[in-house]
C-alpha cells in the first residue's frame, strides 16, 4: 500500500475479460471526446457540425428573371413558324419562309398561301391553329414571362430582406416554396399555350393528305414553341426541385434536431 | 415518427400525382382526340382539343364542352396538389398549425376530382361511340390515343386514393397525438428564463457568496484570537475577585473575633451599640463592595478597551478583504465574460411540448433545457 492509494479501490480490469476493459476503454474515449466538445475544448468535427445556415437555393429570383429575359429575346428574336412549300403547278419552285412572332415575315406581311394552312377547310382547321392563336400566343407569353420577371425580383427583394434583417429561416424556407410554386403554375401554363403548337405539328402529320391538297409537299417546324418548351420544362423542374428541396430542408432539420438534440430551432 | 412517416408518404404520393397530373394534361393538349370521316370520300381528319374548339359541328362542341371539363379539374388537381405540398412543408415549419392542416386536408379532395375526371372521359368515350363518322383517334389498329389519356386519368386516380388514405391516417395520428398531449399537460407554471445579464449578476452574486464566506473562515481565525485574549482577561478578573472575597473574609473574621474579646458590660454597650455596629460592619462590608465595584469597572473598561481595539481592527481587516474581494469578483467577472465568449440568443421550439422560448448559448456549452417539459438537447 503506497501513500495516496484507496483501500476500497479495486482495479477490475486486470481480473476481466480483456474484450470487456477494451470496450470499457472505448466508451471512456468516446465521452471524454464528448466532453471536450462540451466543454468547448474542443471543435467540432465537420461532419458533426449543423449547418445554421444552410440556403438551398436563394439564387431562385435571379434565375427566373435571368430565364425569363432570355425566353423573351427568344420569342423576340427567333422565328416562331417555319414552312418549306411547292408553288401550285411549278414543281420546281420551292418557297422557304420564316414567321416571326405575330405571324410576321421578315418583309412584314404574311403570304395567303400559307395563312389558308391556318383557315378552316369544310369548318375543321386542319392543323388547329388559326393566325390569332400565334398572335394570342405571343401576347399571353409575353405578360407570362414579364410575370416570372416580377417574381423573380420580389424574391430576390426577399432574399435581401431575410439578410438585412435575419427573420427565420423557416419562414425564408415557405417563402421560398410559395414562390417557386407560383413559377411551377406560369410554367405548366406557358408549356400548355406552346404545346399547342407542337400538337399541330403531329395534327399536320396526321392530316398530311389533305393538307398536300393546298399546300404540295409542305413541311413545317415551330422553332420558337419547341424551344420554349425545352427551356420552360427546365425552369419547371428546377421549380420542383426547390419545392422538395424547402421540404427536406426543414425535414432534415427536424428529424436532426429529433435524433440529435431534441429541439428545432431557428436562427 | 409515425406521424413524420405518414407525412412522408403523402409528399412522395403527392409528387408522383402531380407529375402524372401534369403529363395528362400536356397529353390532353397533344395528342388528337378524335377521328371524323368525310362523307365524300375515304379520307379521316383526325381533331386535337383545339381543332376541335374550332370546329362549327355541334356534336363535336358537346365533345369539347367534356374536354374543357376534364382541362379545368385536371388544373385544380394540379393546383390542390401544390397547395398539399406546401401544407406539408408549413407543418413542418410549425408556423400556422390550422392553416397548413388545412392544405394537407384539401389533399383529400383529389380523389373526388379524379373521380369526376375519370367519369368525363368516360362519357366521352361513350359519346364518341355514339356519334356516326366520328371514332376515337388511332394510328395503329384499336389503340386510341384517348385510350393514353383515360390510362393516365385512372392512374392519378389510383394515386389520388392511396394520397387521401394517408392523409386520413395521418390526421388519426394527429389526433391521437393531441389528446395525448391533453392528457400530458402539467398543471403548474415553470419559471420564465432569464436573460443573459441577470444570469451573469447571479453568478456574480454566487461568486461574492463564495468570497464571503472566504471571509468568514478568516474571520473565525481573528475571532478565535479575540476570544484566546478574553479568556486571559477573564481569568485575571475572577482571579482578583477570590482575592478580593478572601479580603472581606479576613476583615469579617477580624470583626468577630473583636466582639468575642469585648466584656459583658461591654456586651451591653455593644447591645446597645449593636445597632451601631451592625452599621459599621454594612459600611465597611458597603466600602468594600465599594472598592470591588470601582476595581472591577476599572477592568471592565480595560477588557472594553483591548475588546473594542481588537474589533476594529477585525472590522478594518474585514473591510480591506471586503474591497480586495470586489475587485477580484469584478476581475473574475469579466475574465468569465471574456472567456466565455458572446452570449448568443436562439428562438428555440422544444419538440417534445412544442412551447417556443429563448435559449441563451455560449459558445462552449450549447446544452438547452426546456422550461416547460424540461426537455434536454443540444443546438
Amino acid at each position: 500500500m503506497q501513500l495516496g492509494e484507496d483501500e476500497n479501490y479495486k482495479d477490475d480490469s486486470l481480473g476481466e475479460n480483456p474484450r470487456v476493459g477494451r470496450i470499457k476503454q472505448m466508451l471512456l474515449e468516446e465521452n471524454f471526446e464528448k466532453a471536450e466538445i462540451t466543454r468547448g475544448l474542443k471543435k467540432r468535427d465537420k461532419e458533426n457540425r449543423i449547418p445554421s445556415k444552410k440556403r438551398p437555393f436563394f439564387y431562385l429570383g435571379v434565375f427566373l428573371i435571368l430565364a425569363a429575359i432570355v425566353c423573351l429575346i427568344l420569342t423576340e428574336q427567333v422565328p416562331w413558324f417555319y414552312i418549306k412549300y411547292d408553288m401550285k403547278g411549278n414543281e420546281n419552285n420551292t418557297i422557304e419562309d420564316f414567321y416571326y412572332k405575330d405571324f410576321v415575315n421578315k418583309n412584314g406581311n404574311y403570304c395567303n398561301q400559307v395563312t389558308s394552312l391556318f383557315e378552316s377547310v369544310n369548318g375543321s382547321y386542319l392543323t388547329g391553329l388559326s393566325v390569332d392563336d400565334f398572335i394570342l400566343s405571343s401576347i399571353i407569353s409575353y405578360y407570362s414571362f414579364l410575370m416570372l420577371i416580377f417574381l423573380g425580383l420580389f424574391f430576390t427583394v426577399f432574399v435581401i430582406l431575410y439578410k438585412v434583417f435575419k427573420y427565420s429561416y423557416e419562414t425564408m424556407i415557405m417563402i421560398q416554396q410559395i414562390f417557386s410554386t407560383a413559377a411551377a403554375v406560369i410554367c405548366i401554363f406557358l408549356i400548355t399555350v406552346f404545346i399547342r403548337f407542337v400538337a399541330a405539328h403531329i395534327l399536320f402529320y396526321h392530316n398530311i393528305n389533305t393538307i398536300y391538297q393546298i399546300l404540295p409537299d409542305a413541311s413545317i417546324s415551330f422553332p420558337v414553341p419547341i424551344i420554349m418548351i425545352i427551356i420552360l420544362s427546365f425552369i419547371l423542374k428546377i421549380c420542383f426541385t426547390m419545392i422538395k428541396l424547402s421540404y427536406r430542408e426543414l425535414e432534415r432539420k427536424t428529424e436532426h434536431s429529433r435524433k440529435k438534440t431534441g429541439f428545432t430551432y431557428k436562427v | 415518427m409515425l406521424e413524420k412517416n405518414v407525412l412522408n408518404k403523402i409528399k412522395k404520393h403527392t409528387n408522383i400525382l402531380l407529375a402524372v397530373s401534369i403529363t395528362s394534361l400536356i397529353l390532353i393538349n397533344f395528342l388528337p382526340w378524335i377521328m371524323v370521316s368525310e362523307q365524300t370520300g375515304n379520307e379521316k381528319i383526325f381533331f386535337n382539343y383545339e381543332a376541335m374548339t374550332k370546329n362549327d359541328n355541334f356534336e363535336i362542341i358537346e365533345l369539347t364542352g367534356i374536354i374543357n371539363n376534364i382541362i379545368l379539374i385536371t388544373w385544380v388537381i394540379i393546383i390542390l396538389g401544390l397547395i398539399c405540398f406546401i401544407g406539408l412543408t408549413l407543418y413542418l415549419s410549425k408556423q400556422a398549425q390550422l392553416l397548413s392542416l388545412l392544405m394537407i386536408g384539401s389533399g383529400s379532395i383529389i380523389f373526388i376530382m379524379e373521380i369526376a375526371v375519370a367519369y368525363l372521359s368516360f362519357k366521352f368515350i361513350q359519346n364518341v361511340a355514339e356519334i356516326q363518322a366520328v371514332s376515337l383517334a388511332y394510328v395503329f389498329g384499336p389503340f386510341s390515343y384517348s385510350f393514353l389519356i383515360f390510362v393516365s386519368i385512372l392512374l392519378s386516380l389510383l394515386i389520388s386514393f392511396v394520397i387521401s388514405t394517408d392523409i386520413f391516417s395521418f390526421f388519426k395520428v394527429y389526433h391521437k397525438n393531441l389528446r395525448s398531449k391533453k392528457k400530458k399537460k402539467i398543471p403548474f407554471e415553470y419559471p420564465k428564463p432569464q436573460s443573459s445579464l441577470e444570469n451573469n449578476k447571479k453568478m456574480f452574486s454566487n461568486n461574492m457568496i463564495r468570497t464571503s464566506k472566504a471571509e468568514s473562515e478568516d474571520w473565525s481565525k481573528n475571532n478565535n484570537q479575540v476570544i484566546t485574549k478574553e479568556n486571559e482577561d477573564i481569568i485575571q478578573v475572577e482571579k482578583k475577585e477570590e482575592l478580593y472575597k478572601e479580603k472581606k473574609n479576613i476583615e469579617l473574621n477580624e470583626l468577630k473575633e473583636k466582639k468575642v474579646d469585648t466584656t459583658p458590660g461591654e456586651t451591653l454597650i455593644s447591645s446597645k451599640n449593636g445597632e451601631d455596629l451592625t452599621k459599621k460592619e454594612e459600611d465597611a462590608s458597603y466600602t468594600l463592595e465599594k472598592k470591588e465595584t470601582v476595581e472591577v469597572d476599572d477592568d471592565e473598561l480595560k477588557f472594553d478597551h483591548t475588546f473594542e481595539q481588537v474589533l476594529f481592527s477585525a472590522i478594518e481587516k474585514k473591510k480591506k478583504q471586503k474591497e480586495i474581494g470586489k475587485k477580484d469578483s469584478e476581475q473574475s467577472f469579466e475574465k468569465q465574460n471574456k472567456d466565455v465568449g458572446e452570449i448568443k440568443k436562439f428562438k428555440v421550439r422544444c419538440l417534445k411540448c412544442k412551447n417556443e422560448f429563448i435559449a441563451e448559448i455560449r459558445e462552449g456549452d450549447k446544452k438547452i433545457k426546456c422550461p416547460i417539459c424540461g426537455e434536454e438537447g443540444e443546438l
